[in-house]
Parts: structure tokens; C-alpha cells; sequence
């Protein structure tokens, strides 16, 4: 009984060496060696006031631009046909020499499923480039970082468009929101 | 206290239980061996990442703290099992990351939070926790391995080869495919059918196609070789038992997917910005997306993985009339094996094997999925050392020079954990290209090579293994 005990004493001890203790080391050496610079977005450029932002909308829509404590809401009224645009806009003091690693990062939020939050980058005053259209379930802040390498948007940016889109046709006015608006560069 | 004695000896008999009687002698070198492969694998694990791996975790994270599933080509079982174990290891892992992971932050293209993922402090921890699932799958499937052979040498070699099988080691721990899930079952499946245990093979099988649809491809290959040995006395009779068969094959299959489509659907919110022929998935308005298509995910990914990825031909422009490789040869292989008139555990393995090997040889096959075929290639290596051997390790260094084809993601790429720059390197392809090389055409070289192995290994599990060359000239089994 006894050898058997140490046999299997022998064959835990074993275990808790190869099984926790080994790996345990093992990780926590390397999470000490490696280093791990995680997300590293430093700011080229930011907007969190939305001050000066001009009001744009396509002929079937109706709506308005409201800008109140670093929140930039775009709302259309009810009943607009599906693709119909309400467009915030802004064209003065825009990021230039972006390096080609940029993100653009804004938090946004929408009213419902039935309306899409769309970001357009102008590069000149009649060339532009959709980089996010989105829609969501619910009614919670969604931060949103975009690859503009990705899209090929150039260093210079002309203009800059948030707005919010009709996807279904709603009883209801619909609402986008916008903030901290900024452009980012990433670290490695 | 007093009973701890009997407790003991109880423990040490079901530790013995693992290892056939027949290998208690090796019992210290099995152990030995099993450290190895166990060190080898822990050692790996916390070092390399393939962004799918931060897919699959993020899937099982959000079904673990939201209840809900995010759809996704693959079947959601996976996400549901790992689910429920990252759930209970969550503790360990570390939270700053989970909170990155789980958080209201999206990327355009989305692929950058895998991307991010990898970057962030505590990955090491994560990877090494992450895919102890797959360790316990894995190192179980090696102990079933012993059980698959009545010669003791003959299960050894084969245990040893599956601890140090490069390509297991690879799919499972580097790329950190779940692939493993299937193969444990798919090798379950073959313990019980060479103890005659259809019912049990079969439901094994039907297990391994709720991970990985190929499980499925194997019950037919069983339900003959349960109808040419079972000795019942009516043809009814030996209907009603197949039918019980079929029944079984359903029930995974129907169970898991009634369960999971009663839970709530994540709404993954998808950037339709996106260029055309981006490969996004999740919802516009109340479209959902998958592969970049509006369409239904489970059904484009059998269809795609099938289908789209085998060697085809339309036979005339006036109709969509294609000849598909893969379910052609399948065709083949299960009657050659309704043919046959004695069928055993490994003729039927043999026949699978066939399969599988003209799969690989004539379809675009994912790296990870050369993990099914790796317990079958085991089990005719160790059954045949001569005839197989050499042809086996060939496909090794093939196999390796065809992951190339997928450039620096399976590649540099995978060193991004412990060399957080490696996420932007080049890899071999854009290397070879960049040197003005033609890089493509050149590792297409090495896949007909390997199309080529299998092929030919597929020739000789033919004439050695299913029409062994004392029974050709014979008239028992014409064909």
C-alpha cells in the first residue's frame, strides 16, 4: 500500500510540475520578456466640439444638424424614403500630410436598425470615398476605427461628412450621433 | 480516511485502464513519450497565433458573456463547447484583454481587432489557456490511438508518431485551428469500429460532423461494413438496425443546431463601405452577410468548401452542369467498398484513407484540414511500415512548402505574439515575388508534388490494403 501510494504521489507530483507549474513559468516569463504595445493610436488631428459644420442633404430627404457638448446629431424626419441623406460637413482646418498608416476613430451612435451611420471623406470637390456605413441594434456608443489605407485615402483631405442615412422607412424620425472625431496614427 | 486505500487502487486502475494491457510493460515509456509531446506542445502553444484563433475565442467570449452567437462559416458547435470552457477558465485569463476583445470598439476592415488582438499585453497567457481544449483532445486522441492496434509495437510507434506528428503540432498550436475537435471523434469512431460497436462509431462520427461536416463522410463507409458482418437472422431485421443506425447519425446533427438556433443571434454590425469581394461578415439593416454575399452562412461555407474548392468541369455552356472531383471520387470509393465482399476495420479505414487522399491531391484543401487524414495515415504506417513509411514523411516538407501559398498569414506572420512586428512582415510569397521570382508557379511545383505522393499512396492502400495482391487473380471479389 505504501509503494503504491508513493507510485501515485510519484505520478501527481508530476502532473502539478508538467501541468501548472511548467506552463505557469513558462508564460509569465514571456509576458515579462515580449513586450506588448497593445493598440497605440497617437492623434494627428481631433474634433470634439463639431463647431462650423454645414448642414447637406439629398433631394428625398428632410432633417437637421444639431451640435450640443461634443455631440454632433443628424437627424431626419420620419417617413423618408430609404436612401435619403442628411449630411453634417466640414471643409475648413481638415488634417493634411497624414501619414499612410491613419485611422480615422469616431464614437457613434444610432436610433434604431432603420438608419445607418455613414462617414464619407471628400479628397477633392468631386471625388469621395465612403469609409464606414453601418447600422446597429441598439442604442449604445460604438467606438469605430477605420484603416484609411484601406480605402486609399490620400494625404490631403478636401472634406469630411457624417451623416445619417435612411435604410427602412420609419413611423419615427431617426437620428445618428457623432463624437470625438479624431484621425490616428499607429505605433509598432 | 479509511477509504482512501481502495480509492487509490480505484484511480490507479482507471490510469491503468488507459493503456491497453497488452503495452503495461512500456507503461514508463509511454509516460516518457506523453511528457515529451506534452512539453513540446506547451512550449509552442504560448509563442504563435493565427488570426483565426482570436476569431474563434472572440466568438466563444461573446457567446460565453452574452449568450449569444455571432454566425460565422463554421458550425457553431465549436463556439458552443469553447464557449462553455472559456466561461469557466475566464479567471485565468487576463481581463484587460477580454475587455479589448468583448468591447464596442469595431475596426474597418474588421480583420484588425484579430490583427490588434495579437498585439495586446497578455496574448502569451491567452494562447496558452485558450487552446488547452485542444491539448486534452489531442492527448486523449493519442492514448485512443494505442487502442487501434492489436500489436503492441505497431500501437506504440503509432502513439509516439501522433506526440510528434509536425503537422498536428502545427494546425492544432501554431496556426491554432479547431480541427482537433472532428479528429478526436473521428478517431473515436474508429476505436469502437474495430470493437464492432457500430452505434457507438456511428454517433462518434455524427459528434466530428457537427465540427467538421467531413465526419459525416465516413458513416456511410461504416453502414456497409455494419451490413456485410452483421450475422442477423432477417433482412428486416438488419434494416431496422441500419435504420437505428441512420437515426443516430441524425441525432448530433439535429440536436446541436435546433439547440444553438434557439439562442439569440449577435448582431455583428458590418461595414458595407467595404470593397467588393471583401470577405465580411454580419448584418446591414436586417441582412446578414457572410463572405461578403447576403446569404445563408452555414449552407456557402458547405457549399464553398465542397464544391467550389474541388477540380471541376461544366460539361456544356448551355446548362450549369459541373462534374465535382470530390463527391465523384466519393461515389467511387463507397462502391468499391458495397463491392467488396469482405469488408473488416481496415479495409473500411483504407477506403476512407483513399478518399481523403484523392481529396487532397485534386481539391484547394485548407492546411487544416490535412489534420483528418493524419490518425489514418498513422494507422497505415504503423499497420505497414515498408510500403507507407517513406511515403508519409514526404508529405511532411510538402506540406509545409504548400502553407506558403497563403503567404506571410501562415507564415511570419504567426510570430506576431512574441515579435509584435512580424504582424506587417512579408512573407514567402511576396518575398519570392519581390525578387523576381514566380513565386506562385513555383510552390504550385511542390502541391502537384504532394497531389502526386497522395496519389500514389492512395495506389498502394488500393493494392495492399483493400485488393492485397494474393486475392488478385482470384474470381472472390470481381470487379
Amino acid at each position: 500500500m505504501k509503494d503504491m501510494n508513493k507510485g501515485l504521489m510519484k505520478y501527481v507530483l508530476a502532473g502539478i510540475l508538467l501541468l501548472i507549474v511548467f506552463p505557469t513559468v513558462y508564460v509569465v516569463l514571456l509576458n515579462e520578456v515580449v513586450p506588448h504595445p497593445g493598440l497605440n493610436l497617437t492623434s494627428q488631428w481631433s474634433d470634439y466640439t463639431f463647431k462650423d459644420w454645414s448642414t447637406d442633404m439629398n433631394a428625398i430627404a428632410e432633417g437637421n444638424v444639431e451640435s450640443e457638448n461634443g455631440v454632433l446629431s443628424v437627424n431626419i424626419e420620419s417617413n423618408c424614403a430609404a436612401g435619403a441623406i442628411v449630411a453634417a460637413q466640414r471643409k475648413r482646418d481638415l488634417p493634411n500630410g497624414l501619414s499612410p498608416q491613419s485611422f480615422l476613430k469616431v464614437l457613434v451612435k444610432t436610433s434604431s436598425i432603420n438608419v445607418a451611420a455613414r462617414v464619407v471623406i471628400w479628397t477633392n470637390a468631386t471625388y469621395s470615398k465612403e469609409v464606414l456605413v453601418k447600422t446597429y441594434n441598439d442604442v449604445e456608443w460604438h467606438t469605430e476605427i477605420v484603416d484609411l489605407s484601406f480605402f486609399d485615402v490620400p494625404a490631403d483631405i478636401y472634406m469630411i461628412e457624417l451623416s445619417a442615412m435612411q435604410v427602412y422607412v420609419s413611423d419615427s424620425s431617426d437620428w445618428v450621433s457623432y463624437s470625438q472625431l479624431s484621425f490616428e496614427e499607429m505605433e509598432i | 480516511m479509511e477509504h482512501s486505500p481502495s480509492l487509490i487502487k480505484t484511480f490507479t486502475k482507471k490510469i491503468s485502464g488507459i493503456i491497453p494491457s497488452t503495452l503495461a510493460a512500456k507503461r514508463t515509456s509511454i509516460f516518457k513519450w506523453l511528457l515529451i509531446g506534452i512539453i513540446i506542445r506547451f512550449l509552442v502553444m504560448p509563442l504563435f497565433s493565427h488570426t483565426d484563433f482570436i476569431t474563434t475565442l472572440w466568438i466563444s467570449f461573446t457567446f460565453a458573456s452574452k449568450n449569444q452567437l455571432i454566425h460565422s462559416v463554421d458550425p457553431p458547435a465549436i463556439f458552443f463547447v469553447l464557449g462553455s470552457f472559456y466561461k469557466i477558465m475566464a479567471p485565468l485569463f487576463p481581463q484587460a484583454f477580454l475587455s479589448f476583445l468583448t468591447s464596442n470598439t469595431a475596426f474597418t476592415p474588421p480583420t484588425l481587432l484579430q490583427n490588434f488582438s495579437l498585439l495586446q499585453p497578455g496574448i502569451n497567457s491567452v494562447l496558452l489557456i485558450g487552446k488547452i481544449p485542444y491539448l486534452l483532445l489531442d492527448v486523449a486522441s493519442a492514448f485512443i490511438i494505442l487502442h487501434l492496434f492489436n500489436d503492441k509495437n505497431k500501437a506504440f510507434f503509432a502513439f509516439k508518431l501522433w506526440l510528434l506528428n509536425p503537422i498536428s503540432i502545427f494546425v492544432s498550436y501554431v496556426f491554432g485551428q479547431t480541427d482537433i475537435f472532428a479528429v478526436f471523434f473521428i478517431i473515436l469512431a474508429l476505436y469502437f469500429l474495430r470493437k464492432k460497436k457500430f452505434a457507438s462509431s456511428v454517433l462518434s462520427l455524427s459528434f466530428a460532423g457537427v465540427f467538421k461536416v467531413i465526419g459525416l463522410a465516413l458513416i456511410p463507409l461504416v453502414a456497409v461494413y455494419f451490413w456485410k458482418t452483421h450475422h442477423l437472422t432477417s433482412v428486416a431485421k438488419k434494416t431496422m438496425k441500419l435504420g437505428w443506425l441512420a437515426l443516430l447519425s441524425l441525432l448530433p446533427l439535429l440536436v446541436f443546431p435546433v439547440a444553438l438556433s434557439l439562442l439569440p443571434q449577435y448582431y455583428e454590425s458590418v461595414n458595407i463601405a467595404l470593397p467588393t469581394g471583401t470577405m465580411f461578415n454580419g448584418f446591414f439593416g436586417n441582412t446578414f452577410y457572410s463572405m461578403g454575399r447576403a446569404t445563408q452562412p452555414f449552407f456557402s461555407g458547405i457549399t464553398t468548401f465542397l464544391l467550389d474548392f474541388s477540380i471541376s468541369f461544366q460539361t456544356q455552356f448551355l446548362l450549369p452542369d459541373f462534374i465535382y472531383f470530390v463527391p465523384f471520387v466519393y461515389t467511387i470509393v463507397f462502391l468499391a467498398a458495397v463491392i467488396k465482399n469482405k469488408l473488416s476495420f481496415e479495409k473500411t479505414a483504407s477506403f476512407f484513407t483513399v478518399f481523403l487522399l484523392a481529396y487532397y491531391a485534386f481539391s484547394l484543401f485548407l492546411p487544416q484540414w490535412f489534420l483528418w487524414i493524419q490518425p489514418l495515415l498513422i494507422l497505415m504506417v504503423a499497420w505497414d511500415r515498408k510500403t507507407f513509411q517513406k511515403l508519409y514523411f514526404l508529405t511532411i516538407p510538402l506540406f509545409f512548402i504548400y502553407i506558403c501559398m497563403w503567404d506571410g498569414g501562415l507564415t511570419s506572420n504567426l510570430l506576431a505574439p512574441i515579435v509584435p512586428s512580424a504582424i506587417s512582415w512579408a512573407g514567402p510569397i511576396t518575398l519570392m515575388i519581390d525578387a523576381g521570382l514566380p513565386a506562385y508557379e513555383l510552390i504550385s511545383i511542390f502541391r502537384t508534388m504532394l497531389s502526386a505522393v497522395c496519389v500514389f499512396t492512395a495506389l498502394l492502400i488500393i493494392r495492399h490494403k483493400i485488393w492485397p495482391k494474393q486475392q488478385q487473380g482470384t474470381h472472390e471479389e470481381p470487379v
